[in-house]
């Protein structure tokens, strides 16, 4: 046995010597075109592979969508969409990057590679669109002209772009979540919709002591991120107030957070299961079979949903939205669910493997063209929507589906606006959507918290480049498996927060907090020192200003 | 002198090379058939293993073998010196150690017991109830011990019956070990009695005639006839599993565990997961796996000398 373990030892050292001798070849991107101008729809015979995530089955292939149907036939480009197996996502992108064969564009890259988006540009996997942008892509190009501020965000932290973006039109697609309370509750015991953290805490003692079994209940991510830290004037994880970046779990206040959550915790108003369950499906039972009081929902299958379920037993129950709790009141809460107007990570890459990258980049900006632009967001017109008064209007093929499909799965057999995809999400869908009365009053009252936030405290900018990625990854890991941990055992009330607290604030100092925060604060300086305009893009209404 | 030693070696090696013409005219099919297994081997088992190598790397999943930097112990050192280290080795040897003084004797006492009974049908109904659970897919199991520790599952209806409080279960650290051990020995104990069960069928009746004769009654020929005869079934499982002491599986762990029960239920293969295969860092997972298979080729050679010194019977 000695002996076999040393002639391992020797194979395995060998090799690991031949290998550490090679190495230092780097297959950079060339920038060299074959075409200098793509015409649509193209003469020549090109196939266009597209690796993305089938996100509701709506269609067996994204290719036998509607719009891409259309596409195809105005451009000329086919399109061939690979989807991996739903679970096995991370195994089969790794897979086909270690096989070398790269589809020609890639949806949500940075996610599955290991490193981001810097590190594939850095192997030589994913251009620099840079140079594409500005040739091949003038709808996009016009837009990025119009709002150089766009084009920022796009941009990594040395001013590269890796991806062509998702972009959110406007309010009423960015904001999808939040508070709500049963209303016919609300009206039974005479309470007013809360505003304060007292209001919350005497609604949902006047549930719990009314036989309510659930006063409140949250999937548990959600409770930690969107529900009620915000009040404390901190956020969980990296958040910026007055220009410095601070760490929520790492501030005097969350202990404030923790005592509250734990006496509510102990008196019965939360959740027992709060901490540990992430399951939705086990949350939307205890709202339509066990009568929760408030809970956090989304608003196209949360408030929808419920509200379809509520309407089938027809005795009464409604919802009502509520603003995101403060401590005082005419205090602006300081957490929000909004998306930023770009979103970093959902957009398409294009590949080095890709022999037509200037095709790709004209297909991929044919999305941002008017006639792209309708068929991303409404499908294809007769089928999925029609024009009244110049309005496209959803048919009722996708509102009402007569074989009883949901509207996104409705939609999604024509539409990449029911989840996500690379061009710029239309207001005109999100008030479709949003149809119920209840839906459009959650979507004023939450977005009312968050402009007001987004005004006092601006998101955390900017991108950490792969070395400092690489650095802290390993501190951040052992922060958050700290973090959760004793975030779990206080508001349980298995530990003391105020007896440990100055242990584990000494504790995450050695895991190295201070290190991270610093590294996340120079991302943010040389972001803001380099686009010191940033926060306007916030309230771009985009959709109305460039697709009418 | 000088010519007759060469002439020596050349009769020497003629010998090996006419050897193996020999051997392999005599055991032609033989060698033919085993080839497969060979190739299966050396393709599969042993070409693999210098995938090993990338524990020592940077590993880069675009450039492969011939773009990763090479980095020494780095990845060991960041394992053993980090935060978590000792929790999790503590874990996963406490996990191990009890899974192999519950789940390990269980199996066999469950063998002996099913020898004893007469009836052959009621054998067979009991063996295949009993390893039914085996096949049910993990992911399901770890369903129905969520659904049963809850705070409304069937756990919490006998402890209240009895005056006791309800709790989620899968939320209190102390328990998490007895679930996790025992709802194993539920899943495999029947499985793990086949092999036992086997052993029992090959002792010679005559020695129960023979200790009959000499007056033993029923325990007694349990304790003197069969336990002696599957005494080296018995210790060769039991090297085996010594062997796989550092390795708890990640699966079942991941499935129940949650940051209440971290303190005793993150052992290294979960911790391995969230650190390793979720940020894709290969390296360091095959870092970590490599050091846990040297640990264990030392526990199973360790089991093996000393089962070979006291006992007689062992591995090899």
């Amino acid at each position: 046995m000695k002996k076999k373990i040393f002639s391992t030892m020797c194979v395995v050292t060998a090799f690991a010597l031949l290998l550490s001798g090679c190495g230092g070849k780097k297959n950079s991107a060339k920038q060299e075109f074959s075409v200098d101008k793509v015409e649509f729809p193209v003469t020549e015979d090109i196939t266009l592979k597209i690796w993305t995530a089938n996100v509701n089955n709506a269609v067996a292939n994204y290719s036998e969508m509607g719009c891409y149907k259309e596409m195809t036939k105005n451009t000329g480009i086919k399109t061939e969409f690979i989807h991996p197996t739903a679970g096995q996502v991370a195994e089969q992108f790794n897979i086909m990057i270690a096989s070398k064969e790269y589809p020609d564009i890639i949806e949500r890259f940075g996610a599955s590679y290991q490193g981001g988006y810097a590190k594939g540009f850095k192997d030589g996997v994913i251009y620099d669109l840079n140079e594409l942008i500005d040739k091949y892509a003038p709808n996009l190009k016009g837009i990025y002209d119009t709002h150089p501020e766009l084009r920022m965000a796009s941009s990594s932290d040395d001013g590269k772009i890796y991806e062509i973006p998702f972009i959110r039109g406007g309010g009423n697609v960015k904001t999808n979540r939040g508070l709500v309370i049963r209303k016919d509750y609300l009206d039974k015991f005479g309470i007013a919709v809360p505003e304060t953290m007292d209001d919350w805490y005497n609604m949902l003692t006047e549930f719990k002591n009314n036989g309510i079994e659930y006063p409140f209940a949250s999937t548990s991510s959600m409770f930690q991120k969107e529900c009620f830290i915000g009040a404390f004037g901190i956020n969980f994880g990296y958040f910026v107030e007055d220009g410095k970046v601070k760490y929520g779990q790492y501030d005097e206040r969350y202990k404030d957070y923790i005592k509250t959550m734990a006496k509510w915790y102990s008196e019965g108003l939360l959740d027992s299961e709060i901490t540990i369950n992430n399951d939705s499906k086990a949350l939307d039972s205890k709202v339509i079979n066990s009568g929760a009081g408030a809970f956090v929902a989304s608003l196209g299958g949360g408030i929808g949903g419920y509200l379809t379920e509520f309407e089938k037993t027809n005795d009464g129950k409604d919802l009502v939205a509520a603003p995101y709790p403060v401590m005082n009141k005419g205090d602006v809460a300081y957490i929000i669910q909004r998306d930023n107007t770009v979103i970093s990570g959902s957009g398409s890459s294009i590949t080095t493997g890709s022999q037509y990258p200037e095709y790709a980049m004209a297909f991929l900006d044919y999305a941002y063209s008017q006639e792209g632009h309708m068929l991303m967001n409404f499908g294809v017109e007769g089928e999925s929507y029609e024009m009244v008064d110049g309005y496209p209007k959803f048919t009722e093929y996708v509102t009402k589906n007569p074989d009883g499909k949901s509207m996104a799965k409705a939609g999604s057999e024509f539409a990449r606006s029911f989840t996500w995809g690379t061009f710029m999400q239309d207001t005109r869908y999100g008030e479709q959507f949003y149809s119920r009365p209840q839906q459009q009053e959650a979507l004023k009252v939450w977005s009312k918290t968050v402009d007001e936030a987004s005004k006092k405290a601006p998101v955390i900018q900017g991108k950490l480049s792969p070395e400092e990625t690489a650095e802290i990854a390993t501190m951040e890991n052992e922060i958050k498996t700290y973090t959760d941990e004793m975030y779990s055992k206080w508001i349980t009330g298995k530990s003391d927060v105020e007896a440990d607290f100055d242990k584990y604030i000494s504790q995450l100092k050695s895991l190295g907090i201070e290190r991270c925060i610093e590294v996340y604060q120079a991302a943010h300086d040389r972001y803001i020192e380099r686009y010191p305009e940033l926060s306007k893009s916030i309230e771009l209404e985009l959709s109305s200003e460039f697709f009418k | 002198m000088f010519k007759k030693a060469e002439t020596n070696s050349i009769a020497k090696k003629r010998t090996i090379a006419d050897d193996i013409r020999k051997d392999y005219k005599r055991n032609k099919y033989v060698i033919q058939m085993a080839i497969p297994v060979f190739l299966y081997y050396l393709i599969f088992r042993y070409i693999p293993m210098c995938g090993i190598s990338i524990a020592f790397f940077d590993y880069n999943i675009a450039g492969g073998f011939f773009e990763s930097s090479f980095v020494g112990l780095k990845h060991f050192k960041d394992f053993l010196t980090g935060f978590y280290a000792a929790r999790t080795i503590r874990n996963t040897l406490l996990i191990s150690l009890m899974q192999l003084a519950i789940g390990f004797p269980i199996p066999i006492i469950f063998a002996l017991l099913l020898n004893e009974v007469r009836s052959k049908k009621f054998k067979s109904t009991v063996q295949t109830l009993s390893y039914l659970p085996h096949f049910i897919s993990l992911v399901v199991v770890c369903g129905l011990i969520i659904n049963f520790t809850g705070e409304k599952g069937i756990i919490n209806d006998i402890v209240e019956l009895f005056g006791g409080e309800r709790k989620n279960l899968l939320m209190e650290p102390q328990y998490f070990r007895w679930i996790y051990v025992i709802s194993g020995v539920w899943q495999e104990m029947g499985w793990g009695a086949i092999i036992y069960l086997a052993a029992l069928a090959g002792i010679d009746p005559f020695l129960y005639e023979a200790a009959t004769m000499d007056g033993a009654g029923r325990f007694k020929q349990t304790l003197y006839v069969t336990l002696p005869g599957i005494a080296p079934t018995i210790i060769v499982m039991l090297i085996l599993n010594v062997g796989k002491m550092m390795t708890v599986g990640s699966d079942k762990i991941i499935l129940l565990y949650n940051a209440n029960t971290y303190e005793t239920a993150d052992v290294i293969s979960s911790f391995v997961y969230r650190r390793g295969i979720v940020e894709s860092n290969y390296s360091y997972s095959t870092a970590v796996n490599l050091f846990n298979s040297v640990i264990n080729i030392i526990l199973i050679t360790l089991t093996n000398y000393i089962s070979r010194t006291v006992s007689e019977n062992s591995l090899w």
